[in-house]
């Protein structure tokens, strides 16, 4: 009964917003903070797509993106971005989905606990995050430490400073970026589909492949994109566990920016890395839309 | 009841008003670094805000760099009004016409710093000794000079920077093999040789430390003796050495933002740094050397630092128009497998 009276009570509260004096305000006063957000966003935009479009005496001028598309020591920075982003978020994904999966059938206590532990690498900052896989991973790291051990080697292997450390580094820190979205849709799935596809017969794995992966996907999807611009864009996991010796490309636009004091270079290259972004987010859309328009 | 509240609200008043700090409503900002320069400036803080009835604001920057382009980007509306930061970005903020002359006249102490420290920009605050430090369990010999680093016997065990003090380490690297800062071809010849020893570069100078503790590296190829001078000491693992020669220290200047209203005031609080009393309690905490000559050295250093004779002040604005150039030719040329 109060429930009913309740949801009266906000039926009324709605149609008073909607018939009221301020029906024409109020839906634009809300959009306020939005607006100032993206206002603020597009300004930046602006700003630095404006610095990138001058020359060093301050005249209007391509001279920034020309050095950055014809030197082959700064594309190689945007090349390995994406190479590394290529093949560091299918292993995410591969790590990732079992665990979403595994949370997505637990049990309520379980599932606060699976959630828990990715909540806290969240919320953790990511050099302490990196400082940590320095800690698992170095020379004097629990794993090289735990092979010595064995008596499986007689030295440290080098597993960091070099672009398989920043790989480590950029397959495990964004894995929360890759499970929640696939365990939001695995946990919306209704249990019944797979129950029918195994009273016809399908075996679990084909159960899997044929109803739960397929009905995945749209949470894959959102996973992989999240995913590949963290790693696209990284700055700290390459600055700390490459070491120096794997910069990629948010580096060489921090050393423009921050060292070099060549904010105009800077920001063509952070122009430049935007456009191939927002290249790759409309292929992956495509890809999306054509997958759906299949599985129609 | 009523009666009793209001004799609490007076007698807490009139408390107020005696013991309280008489200190001006209006602060003065000061930007400098996190940290133990936080930490520092902040155990001197009430002291200076009583002797200069002045309330100060501390506001941090990552670095000298990330301070200068928060000027920068403040330069019509400045909201700091001093300014702590390395000789070498403050000689671009002076060409930028962000920082203005100090009012000498304000600044009584100024007579005991030496005529050499007082910069255009202004006066020098304390002094960084810049040297390496290692962990003598975990490195093979004693590491005494620069050119130790060279040694195969370190292979891998090195971690340097060519972000610190703007590539000072290259400079040094080019001294030792016979050029200097206008002449840097002989310092990235003298580097490659050091390629097989380096293991990882670090960007900022607590991250050597935090390398050398986790066994990341064993010696730290250019460090600052801020950073592990807390754990220096007889029994120590932890050494710092400032080699005779060349011999560097990363001086560090308060200098004044220009546009802010409260000249006298900053003036004050910046009389009150330069203090020898103020300026020994903070060199105590960051392992520094004071610039006032009535300020002693902390204790601990004193052995450390061996006599100044050969000591590098580069040209900074020369290092700042060809600074993109070597981080270029660092990355192309040495950060290489």
């Amino acid at each position: 009964m109060s429930v009913v009276a309740s949801a009266g009570g906000a039926d009324r509260q709605i149609s008073r917003w909607r018939g009221g004096a301020g029906r024409g305000a109020t839906p634009y006063l809300l959009l306020v903070p939005g607006a100032l957000v993206v206002a603020t966003f597009l300004g930046s935009l602006v700003v630095a797509g404006g610095i990138s479009l001058r020359d060093a005496n301050g005249a209007l001028s391509l001279v920034q993106y020309k050095r950055f598309f014809t030197d082959p020591f700064y594309l190689d920075f945007l090349w390995r971005s994406l190479r590394i982003a290529a093949y560091s978020t299918p292993i995410t994904l591969l790590l990732g989905y079992p665990y979403a999966y595994v949370m997505a059938r637990s049990s309520p206590p379980a599932r606060l606990a699976l959630t828990l532990i990715l909540v806290i690498q969240l919320f953790t900052s990511d050099v302490v995050r990196a400082y940590a896989l320095i800690l698992v991973f170095g020379n004097n790291g629990i794993v090289n430490r735990a092979l010595m051990g064995l008596g499986l080697i007689d030295s440290p292997i080098p597993l960091l400073f070099h672009e398989a450390g920043v790989a480590i580094g950029l397959i495990l820190v964004p894995l929360p970026f890759m499970i929640f979205p696939i365990y939001s849709v695995l946990k919306n799935i209704e249990g019944n589909l797979e129950t029918a596809a195994a009273s016809l017969g399908a075996n679990r794995a084909r159960t899997f492949l044929y109803v739960t992966l397929p009905l995945s996907l749209p949470g894959i999807l959102a996973g992989v994109v999240l995913v590949f611009l963290f790693d696209l864009t990284a700055y700290v996991i390459p600055g700390m566990l490459g070491g120096g010796y794997f910069n990629m490309i948010a580096n060489a636009v921090f050393d423009q920016a921050m060292a070099v004091l060549d904010k105009r270079f800077a920001a063509a290259i952070s122009m430049s890395l935007l456009l191939v972004t927002l290249a790759i987010l409309y292929l992956i859309h495509v890809i999306g839309s054509r997958i759906r328009r299949a599985e129609r | 009841m009523k009666r009793f509240l209001k004799l609490s609200l007076m007698a807490l008043a009139l408390q107020l008003a005696l013991d309280g700090p008489a200190v001006a409503a209006t602060p003065i900002v000061i930007q400098t670094w996190g940290g133990p320069f936080t930490d520092a400036l902040n155990s001197v803080k009430v002291d200076i805000e009583k002797s200069t009835g002045t309330q100060i604001r501390l506001v941090t920057q990552a670095s000298s760099v990330a301070g200068l382009q928060r000027l920068e980007a403040q330069k019509a509306n400045p909201q700091v009004d001093l300014w702590m930061t390395a000789d070498a970005t403050a000689a671009t903020a002076l060409a930028e016409g962000i920082i203005e002359p100090l009012p000498k006249d304000l600044i009584p102490n100024l007579k005991d710093i030496p005529a050499k420290l007082v910069y255009p920009a202004g006066p020098t605050i304390w002094s960084s000794p810049r040297g390496m430090f290692y962990r003598a369990d975990r490195t093979p010999f004693p590491i005494k000079k620069w050119e130790d680093l060279w040694d195969p016997r370190l292979k891998g065990m090195i971690t340097t920077s060519i972000d610190q003090d703007k590539g000072m380490f290259i400079i040094i690297a080019a001294m030792l093999a016979g050029g200097n800062e206008k002449n840097i071809g002989p310092g990235f010849e003298k580097l490659k040789a050091l390629k097989p020893n380096l293991g990882v570069i670090y960007k900022a100078d607590a991250e050597a430390l935090k390398l050398v503790q986790a066994g990341e590296a064993n010696v730290a190829g250019y460090g600052v003796l801020g950073v592990v001078y807390k754990l220096l000491g007889p029994d120590s693992n932890y050494k710092f050495v400032m080699p005779a020669r060349p011999q560097f220290m990363s001086v560090n200047l308060v200098t004044m933002i220009k546009g802010r209203p409260n000249r006298a005031e900053a003036a004050k609080v910046i009389n009150a740094i330069l203090d020898p009393t103020i300026q020994e309690r903070i060199v105590e905490q960051l392992g520094s050397i004071p610039s006032n000559k009535n300020a002693k050295a902390p204790e601990r250093i004193r052995d450390v630092i061996p006599p100044l004779e050969d000591l590098v002040v580069p040209d900074w604005d020369y290092v700042n128009a060809h600074y993109g150039e070597w981080v270029e030719r660092w990355n192309r040329e040495i950060v290489t497998r």
